[in-house]
């Protein structure tokens, strides 16, 4: 190590990170899995049904519901322009139907913003068996500025609401549509999951060792840190302590996982203009807690975002989504 | 006749050390991917499709150049260990370079309507060891015109001892952006300067994240680590080579391409042993026979749907395999964490 090295700050076992606000994102899934598995033509032919229901009206009985749940007026709400319709795409070998993005306006006293999609599972390797999805999103709109801290709580349980209530009714609305395409694949296993996940935003640019030893010590969450577990509890919506493990029951486990968040603007070497003209790639770690209750999981996350655009809990969010959904 | 690729690696029971991987959590912080703003410019193609010219120029008599230490060196200090040597060209041949160098970024853009053109390591005409301006602002105007994002290749440069590479997108004002070789192949007779602080350069450019790095430097960790953290954002990985040990190059490029998961393309000097290489999510993909133009060089040009390299990465992350994903961070498998205890 070099002398320059040596002659920083070492940090406390909690390093002090001004921390600004939350973004928490919540995602919900019903999973299903068919047996047979569902064929390219079928997934085409609910696509067809779907978007076909949308124009007729689905897209407003959505709109209404939407606005019920939210507590604002169809008014306040809004699709993303441009991106009204119903898409279909393949994500991986996986087909799926996306709904268009509907989000609160300016002006709505409640921020929201909800997607809603299907993945059809289509993936008949031998010895796989991954279920179908069908999901929705709730978090707040891009570059919102996030919640104060202290309406953690609140606000994920607001969005859970919100996600778990437009989930189930699309979910109702998708099986009934879609009837007659998948009468001859019965659903076999259903599961359900829902994943939260807060990023933090930070005043300042502490250091990825600063974070890292702020939610992590010894592989392990960071037991000494009170505000990472108060609010993971909060997140939750949990009133224990979750570094208690006889409270957590024996069905609970712990991971981690890294996303590249893209900074502002570089954050060293600003004696050099032309280096000030680059943005780096930095990796951000997030922790989650996983509950398990049969074919039930519910899965709970923290980390940083000091993105600026505030996007990357949702990133994260999908991407532990992906991984846990196919994994129930 | 080459031995067909293997596929990255397959054996999926291979035990996964538990933890994370400490190399990988300090060797990522050595080196910055940093992101060019600006070219995010370079929309995506109407019909979905990128397309892809990796130029192979033709192999000059490069002259080792020493560049001795003329100061008085510390006891124990050898001479050897501050030599360097860098590849210089001669006038005639630079002029022949140049010829060349025109004449195929010209058939890329032209002939082959590339969107992105990858030159060859030592690619970029030179004299004396300095990189020729003309050759420079050659780039700079077919990208401009052609609406192309040109890597022209690099180039030892006397003035700082490093190998250069330099890449050029349509601008009003041109823009120059150089990166600089990590790794000094010294088996080959280069005996550079590397930077002091490793960066590796990402542009934003039709609808993709394109990283590019010089020759050895995929095969360096701390490099091709810092890549990996950024793995998220990367799609395509463009390495400019001057190697007569391509098949092995070509064996990193396909564990790479499947680490990643994504593109990693070699575009070789055009010597003996090979030209250009592509992998994609582990898989070598068959490049369509290249055009030799009468300069010299050596075009292969290639089509990459954008959505189905899009959908390919998603699939290569759910399938990755669990030893090479903990070899760069666990980033697509999340990593079991004890239990908190409190003491």
């Amino acid at each position: 190590m070099s002398a320059i090295a040596q002659l920083k700050p070492f940090h406390h076992s909690v390093p002090e990170i001004d921390i600004r606000s939350a973004v928490p994102v919540v995602r919900v899934a019903e999973l299903l899995r068919h047996d047979p598995v569902l064929t390219l033509k079928q997934t085409k032919e609910a696509h067809v049904i779907i978007e076909e229901a949308w124009q007729a009206g689905l897209a407003g009985e959505y709109l209404a519901k939407a606005a019920k749940v939210f507590g604002v007026s169809e008014q306040q709400l809004a699709f993303a322009p441009g991106k009204e319709t119903v898409r279909y795409r393949m994500d991986g070998k996986t087909p799926m139907i996306d709904l268009p993005r509907v989000r609160t306006r300016n002006g709505a006293k409640v921020k929201s913003d909800q997607r809603s999609c299907v993945a059809l599972c289509i993936d008949d390797t031998p010895g796989i068996k991954y279920s179908s999805k069908v999901w929705t999103r709730v978090g707040p709109p891009e570059l919102d500025l996030g919640c104060p801290l202290d309406k953690i709580r609140e606000r994920t349980r607001m969005y859970r609401r919100q996600a778990n209530i437009c989930g189930d009714w699309f979910y109702d609305r998708f099986v009934a549509l879609t009837k007659e395409v998948f009468k001859n694949n019965e659903p076999t296993e259903t599961g359900r999951l829902e994943v939260t996940t807060v990023g933090l935003q930070v005043r300042g640019e502490p250091d990825e060792d600063a974070f890292d030893d702020w939610l992590l010590s010894n592989d392990s969450p960071n037991a000494e840190n009170e505000d990472l577990f108060r609010f993971l509890a909060a997140a939750a919506d949990l009133d224990i302590d979750l570094r208690d493990a006889d409270a957590l029951g024996p069905d609970c486990e712990w991971k981690s996982i890294p996303h590249t968040v893209e900074l502002p603007s570089r954050r060293s070497d600003k004696a050099s203009d032309h280096i000030d003209r680059y943005r780096e790639l930095a990796s951000r770690q997030f922790i989650y807690l996983v509950r398990k209750a049969g074919n039930e999981q519910s899965v709970v996350g923290i980390g940083f975002d000091d993105s600026g655009r505030g996007e990357l809990a949702s990133d994260v969010a999908l991407k532990i989504s992906r991984f846990m959904a196919n994994r129930i | 006749m080459p031995k067909q690729r293997e596929n990255g690696i397959r054996r999926r029971n291979a035990t996964v050390p538990p933890g994370h991987n400490p190399f990988f959590t300090l060797a990522k912080k050595l080196c910055i991917p940093d992101v060019i703003p600006e070219v995010a410019k370079l929309r995506r193609p109407v019909d979905g499709a990128v397309r892809l010219a990796l130029i192979s120029m033709p192999d000059v008599s490069y002259v080792e150049k020493d560049f001795k230490w003329r100061k008085a060196l510390p006891s124990g200090v050898h001479e050897e260990d501050v030599r360097r040597t860098l590849a210089a060209v001669s006038h005639a041949d630079s002029k022949r370079m140049l010829v060349a160098f025109r004449e195929a970024l010209l058939f890329a853009v032209e002939e082959g309507n590339a969107n992105i053109v990858c030159v060859s390591e030592l690619g970029l005409p030179s004299r004396d060891a300095v990189p020729l301006q003309e050759a420079q602002q050659i780039a700079f105007e077919i990208s401009c015109k052609h609406n192309a994002l040109i890597i022209a290749g690099s180039s030892h440069d006397s003035r700082t001892m490093f190998n250069t590479g330099y890449l050029f997108h349509p601008t009003e004002k041109r823009a120059t952006w150089a990166f600089h070789k990590n790794a000094s192949a010294h088996k080959m007779g280069e005996r550079i300067m590397t930077p002091a602080r490793r960066r590796v350069l990402i542009v934003d450019a039709f609808d993709l994240r394109i990283a590019t790095m010089i020759c050895l430097d995929v095969v360096d960790y701390t490099t091709l680590a810092s890549v990996m953290a950024a793995g998220d954002q990367v799609d395509v990985v463009l390495v400019p080579s001057y190697t007569l040990r391509f098949e092995k190059m070509q064996d990193v490029a396909t564990v790479a391409s499947q680490a990643l998961p994504g593109v990693v393309a070699l575009v070789n000097a055009r010597l003996p042993v090979g030209s250009s290489f592509i992998a994609q999510c582990g898989v070598e993909i068959k490049l369509p026979a290249p055009s030799v133009l009468p300069g010299g060089a050596e075009v292969a040009l290639l089509s990459l749907k954008i959505d189905e390299l899009k959908e390919k990465r998603t699939q290569a992350k759910n399938d990755l395999h669990p030893y090479l994903d903990w070899m760069f961070g666990n980033r697509y498998i999340p990593r079991d964490l004890q239990g908190p205890r409190r003491f």
